[in-house]
């Protein structure tokens, strides 16, 4: 046994010394690379294009930015002498990804986003400022907006979305104007349901639902150049009256109990004649011979849908800052790429010059910019956290109806008031309470 | 005498039949569901109606062709991952449940529970914790690190080795010891023990389990989302999450048409090897 | 040497090999996490297969390698998170944080906005120098320098023979003027360099361009903060503040919080928290409530399911056998998050088959159809039933696996005995069924305490717990209430807090295993381990 042992030691000892110097020679060699870069040049002539190898961009994106960029990034990669790398995400998972992999020196140096999340990712550090300069008098206002936090912009919004209302043209010419017209259209029809609606039937949706309560003075966070999380105007008077005319609108029967799948199911089958949603589901939708509408007027006033934006941004970990920021100023933000993408992905362009183009070809696109142009930015600011559950839970019970005394926290809300006083308390509660 | 023969049949078989039909539909009607709505032009998971008013088989071809879709390297990708990790899992928990069976040592009970009990941690939260680790190996070992398939099946492999151990020991106690016993006398060392006797006669069990992890990695979505950001790299879970599936725009008719693709070669197994899967545990151990 | 003991040299050799060169690699990349695991386990590796005692390791070590680097390790990670104040606006390291804060340039408020043509050159030493196009009549030029120099070089002067008598730019032959192209490849070492204009202001490189004209911007000398490690403390260059360190983990400039801040350890504050916060504590008793009977029922129902069905089919010569088996391990063959939305479809209410199917059953019965996913009740039926649909086959494949491992001579002699056969299926079939497979009854109860995708998907853990004081529903379990806790409170997502609910889960999970097991384990001793 004993001399077993000794010649397996020896073995190790043999073994471990190859390893070792096989390791070594590795590290020797990466860590000589970087120096062949800076070979000097005696001549002028060109000096710098001998020197070192292209640089390397790497951007998180979904997929059809991705299939978008695909035929174009190459004709950017050979002027510019640079390899662009498109890493294909899930669009809802990139955030939490910056922010593990940026501060662990993992991230990439470009990342696509929707603006809502601006705020989280400044707080945190990963993302770094972009100035526009003159790119930005060609986004619109809501756009820039979007992306503004704390006095800096934050990144090229190069979409915008907001919801609309879908109509079943074989059986309606357009959307009425006001809800009352809207009712009539829908007895006239017949159709089994008349306004399908997600944020409903058991799935909370504060976001489809916004219209109903921010449309005649109501408001999540007060915006002053800002959003201001210490102003939050759920319950304030025209909150409260939106929201029980919303009331008023369940109980005869306008606007239906639905989530989004029963809501698309009722439009697609023609058992409602209207759909409140965004121009995602413009497929779905061609189900039915559909046209697109304004949202009806609350009080006068037109409906006020969230707009979300989507956006490239720069991150903060990123060691060729400059290269980025002009792979979006020179690149990304002109008007042939952000055409491809929008032939990809037909949500509405963020810049005024396509979407001149846009405007033009696709009177649907128009109405969801017309849609949008009345609406406001989702808040940017990281509490807006708080706001999702309350909000959504609110416009539930009124949407169901589901009113009375509960039977564990022998809370009662009897109406619309109510369910938005208590929605406004947890959402003060929340950011009070750290 | 008819009726006689009847009931007896029923109390013998029929009710079996009976419960068996009831099962069948339950189990098969969502599985119909999405096939025939992979078939259906506006495909809604949601909607009322099982047949659809219009057949095509657009969505079928729109996993064929699209260089940026590759579907059927997913495919071919979750086979392999899944049939790796779960040979490997298996094997490893065979090797720990022979030594917990059949080993006598101290704190043997307490070291088969602990197992257990380790892999009851929500993993919820782990995803950071694997993330920065991977990011280390990736830097020190790029083969293994992120990105990798070998990576990921290598978090595969802790997933349920304790569960998987704890189930094959409880098999394997089943199978008398006088076999090894006998064997022992005959010189056997307790890796032949293992190889030509335990193991073997464990087959049932082990089948089982590896049908069991194969199907949880199979359509587990959130590791592999951790570690595979190539597109030919995907998974089939991995790619519907990201190329079908965008906040309210999920492409229903696509994801049908690539679950029932993923699903056949599966379901022609289980019915193939339907003996091996749940049948099977051959009278021989208990014969001797 | 046998052979095989060369064999388990060979291979023990080739792995220490590859920890030694593996060890100074990883302290090259300071990768810590990495080894320390490495360290753990090459240790619990040689330790196992070079002494002969250990002999049971020896077949346990490699599974468990695994599981001790990929389970055990993320829980004490997520442990150790549990105590940090890890959430929004401190997630980074201290260090990092600061290396931010220096990163950040300001631009003085009547030089923001202007934007105009930058010319890169060098010359015969391959300096730069930057030409910036600001006006008609302020066209500077110098030499581009970085940081370190500012002291040094003399500021930027109008240099108007830069430009012909049509206003286009002109380079004397000493300079080489670079194309976009060649500025990106520079564009690393371009980025650290400034042309100062005076003391206070100077002109970056901001955007290369490659179809047109580069640009630049006027940005203050001065970064917005500067650092001083010796003093620890940040100064705020726009506004000439000391800003001193927060007790949470930031610089406070004149009251404000700065962000980013970095994480530091809290010790149990997130802990006293869930104890002491009036909002956690209300919802929570609902939420743990329903956790346990939502994770006891599913186990109960699934595993009465899979065994009913594998009773029943446990038949010799029973026709179609193999048909009925095949068919219901088919619903395990369509990923759950597909299935769980058709589900969804199916129970709605309105249009939902099942409603439409069970009218009939309404009718004769003059009841209200079931209003799926709008009450207490309803939802929280549907999640046992759809739960009940995904994990059926799971339970059945395990049972009918347990059933034929019971040897079939003790069915036999219950039946000389003159058992019926109910008798013999409840004192002889049940109990040692119960024997082998109750820790994956306890896992299965461990994983539906934890079944998040369930919840998330089919209910969204509604409908509303209304007057609670947070956002809460009656199908929430705690695991999915965490998750709503972790993004919503304060300025958002709060990881430190989520590790700390995440290990009070663990502990009850484990509290309530082990129970089980010491009653498991009595089970064996009235039944016997065969």
């Amino acid at each position: 046994m004993k001399t077993n042992k000794l010649r397996f030691i020896v073995f190790l000892l043999m073994f471990s010394m190859v390893a070792v110097a096989c390791g070594g020679d590795a590290a020797e060699e990466t860590s000589e690379a970087p120096e062949t870069t800076e070979a000097p040049q005696e001549t002028l002539a060109a000096p710098a294009t001998t020197a070192p190898p292209p640089e390397k961009l790497v951007i998180w994106a979904e997929e059809k930015i991705a299939i978008a960029l695909d035929p174009l990034v190459g004709a950017y990669e050979s002027a510019a002498g640079v390899d662009v790398e498109v890493v294909i995400y899930d669009f809802g998972a990139i955030k939490n990804d910056v922010l593990t992999a940026g501060p662990a020196g993992e991230g990439p140096d470009l990342f696509v986003g929707p603006h809502d999340m601006v705020g989280e990712i400044v707080a945190n550090g990963v993302v770094a400022p972009l100035d526009l300069g003159s790119i930005a008098s060609d986004i619109f206002d809501v756009g820039v907006t979007a992306f503004s936090y704390g006095g800096d912009v934050y990144g090229f919004p190069y979409a915008t979305e907001a919801i609309a209302m879908y109509y079943n043209a074989d059986l309606v010419d357009g959307v009425p104007t006001t809800w009352e017209e809207v009712k009539a259209a829908c007895d006239a029809a017949g159709t089994e349901l008349c306004v399908g609606a997600p944020g409903g039937g058991g799935g909370g949706d504060a976001y489809h639902n916004h219209p109903f309560f921010a449309s005649d003075g109501g408001y999540i966070f007060k915006f002053d150049g800002g959003f201001d999380p210490s102003d939050v105007g759920l319950d304030n008077a025209g909150a409260i009256a939106s929201a029980e005319y919303l009331d008023s609108l369940v109980k005869n029967g306008t606007v239906a109990s639905t989530d989004y799948g029963a809501s698309m199911t009722a439009f697609q089958e023609g058992r409602s004649l209207f759909w409140m949603t965004g121009p995602w589901a413009r497929n779905d939708a061609s189900a039915v011979n559909y046209g697109v509408g304004l949202i009806p007027t609350f009080n006068g006033n037109p409906a006020t849908p969230f707009v979300g934006v989507r956006g490239m941004f720069v991150s903060a970990f990123s060691e060729k800052k400059v290269l980025a920021q002009s792979f979006i100023l020179d690149f990304f933000s002109t008007v042939d790429v952000q055409a491809a993408m929008y032939a990809e992905d037909p949500r509405l362009p963020a810049t005024k010059s396509l979407f001149a183009v846009v405007e033009a070809e696709d009177p649907i696109a128009a109405q969801f910019a017309a849609s949008a142009s009345n609406g406001i930015p989702m808040p940017n600011i990281p509490e807006m956290g708080n706001v999702w559950g309350p909000v959504g839970d609110a416009m539930l019970i009124i949407r169901d109806q589901n009113y009375g005394t509960n039977e564990d926290t022998g809370v009662t809300v009897n109406s619309a008031a109510d369910a938005m006083k208590l929605a406004a308390q947890q959402v003060r509660d929340a950011i009070a309470g750290g | 005498m008819v009726i006689y023969k009847f009931t007896n049949w029923f109390r013998e078989f029929g009710w079996r039949h009976l419960v068996g039909l009831i099962f069948v539909t339950i189990s098969l009607y969502p599985i119909l569901y999405v096939i025939t709505n992979s078939f259906a032009d506006f495909a809604n998971l949601q909607n009322s109606k099982l047949i659809p008013d219009t057949f095509t088989t657009k969505h079928y071809e729109s996993l064929t062709g699209d260089p940026l879709i590759p579907y059927f390297k997913w495919l071919f990708n979750t086979y392999k991952i899944a049939g790796i990790a779960g040979f490997l899992n298996v094997l490893l928990g065979t090797f720990a449940a022979y030594a917990f069976a059949r080993l006598k040592f101290k704190g043997r009970r307490v070291g088969l529970i602990t197992l257990v009990l380790v892999q009851m941690f929500p993993s919820f939260l782990a995803f950071v914790a694997i993330y920065l680790l991977f990011f280390q190996i990736g830097d020190v070992a790029p083969l293994i690190g992120l990105g990798t398939h070998i990576g990921l099946i290598m978090v595969y492999l802790g997933g349920s080795i304790g569960f998987n151990s704890w189930l094959i020991k409880g098999f394997m106690d089943t199978i008398p010891t006088s076999l090894d016993e006998a064997a022992k006398v005959d010189g056997a060392t307790d890796f032949q023990i293992f190889y030509k006797i335990v193991a073997p006669l464990s087959r049932p069990i082990i089948v089982v389990l590896f049908v069991i992890t194969f199907i949880g990695i199979y359509s587990d979505y959130i590791l592999a989302a951790i570690f595979l950001k190539d597109a030919n790299l995907y998974t089939v879970a991995l790619g519907i999450n990201i190329v079908f599936m965008d906040d309210f725009a999920n492409e229903w008719g696509s994801i049908a048409a690539a679950s029932v693709i993923a699903a056949t070669p599966i379901a022609v197994l289980f019915i193939f090897f339907q003996k091996q899967i749940t049948g099977g545990l051959t009278a021989g151990s208990i014969k001797g | 040497m046998k052979y095989s003991t060369f064999i388990r040299y060979f291979f023990l050799a080739i792995f220490n090999g590859f920890v030694i060169y593996l060890v100074p690699v990883t302290i090259a990349f300071e990768s810590w996490f990495l080894l320390t695991i490495i360290i753990v386990i090459s240790l619990l590796i040689n330790l196992t297969y070079l002494t002969s005692r250990l002999k049971p390791l020896k077949w346990i070590t490699p599974g468990m390698i695994f599981l001790l680097s990929f389970v055990v390790f993320p829980a004490a990670y997520s442990f150790y998170v549990s105590f940090t104040n890890w959430s929004t606006g401190h997630i980074l390291t201290k260090q990092q944080a600061i290396e931010r804060l220096e990163d950040l340039t300001y631009t003085k408020d009547d030089q923001k906005g202007v934007e105009f043509d930058l010319y890169i050159l060098q010359d015969q030493d391959l300096d730069f120098y930057f030409l910036a196009d600001l006006a008609p009549d302020n066209l500077l030029f110098g030499k581009a320098i970085d940081e370190e120099e500012y002291s040094q070089v003399n500021y930027a002067t109008h240099e108007p023979s830069f430009k012909d008598l049509n206003g286009n730019i002109s380079i004397p032959d000493k300079y080489y003027l670079l194309s976009g192209k060649e500025q990106i490849a520079n564009s690393s070492k371009l980025q650290e360099l400034s042309l100062l204009i005076d003391k206070n202001t100077r002109v970056q490189l901001y955007n290369i361009s490659v179809f047109g004209a580069s640009s630049g911007r006027l940005l203050s000398a001065q970064q917005k903060y500067s650092y001083n490690s010796e003093t620890d403390i940040l100064y705020d260059n726009v506004n000439n503040l000391a800003c001193k360190l927060g007790n949470r983990g930031n610089f406070v400039c004149d009251g404000q919080i700065i962000d980013p801040g970095w994480r530091i350890t809290v010790g149990t504050e997130n802990y006293q928290r869930i104890v002491d916060d009036e909002r956690f504590r209300g919802p929570l008793r609902i939420v743990t409530f329903w956790t346990f009977q939502f994770a006891f029922f599913a186990v109960f129902a699934t595993f009465f399911v899979g065994l009913l069905l594998s009773v029943t089919l446990n038949k010799d010569s029973l026709k179609f056998q193999k048909i009925y088996r095949s068919i219901y391990i088919l619903p395990y063959a369509i990923p759950g998050f597909i299935s769980i939305l058709v589900f969804k479809g199916l129970l709605n209410p309105d249009f939902g088959l099942v409603n439409e199917w069970f009218a009939p059953v309404y009718e004769l019965f003059n009841i209200e159809p079931i209003n799926w996913f709008r009450t207490k009740a309803s939802s929280r039926a549907a999640v046992l039933l759809v739960n009940t649909w995904l994990g059926f086959p799971y339970m059945f494949l395990i049972t009918t696996g347990a059933l034929q491992s019971i040897p079939k001579e003790l069915l036999e002699a219950a039946k000389v005995d003159g058992a019926t056969s109910r008798q013999s299926f409840w004192k002889i079939t049940f109990p040692l069924l119960l024997v082998s497979i109750s820790p994956l009854l306890i896992g299965a109860f461990a994983f539906n305490f934890n079944n998040f995708t369930l919840i998330f998907l089919l209910t969204g853990g509604g409908p509303p717990i209304v007057g609670a004081d947070v956002a809460v529903g009656y199908t929430d379990i705690l695991i999915s209430f965490t998750y709503d806790l972790a993004i919503a409170g304060g300025r958002g997502y709060q990881f430190g807090l989520a590790a700390s609910v995440t290990t009070i889960i663990f502990l009850i999970v484990l509290l309530i295993s082990a129970i089980s097991f010491r009653y498991s384990k009595r089970l064996e001793r009235v039944y016997g381990n065969l």
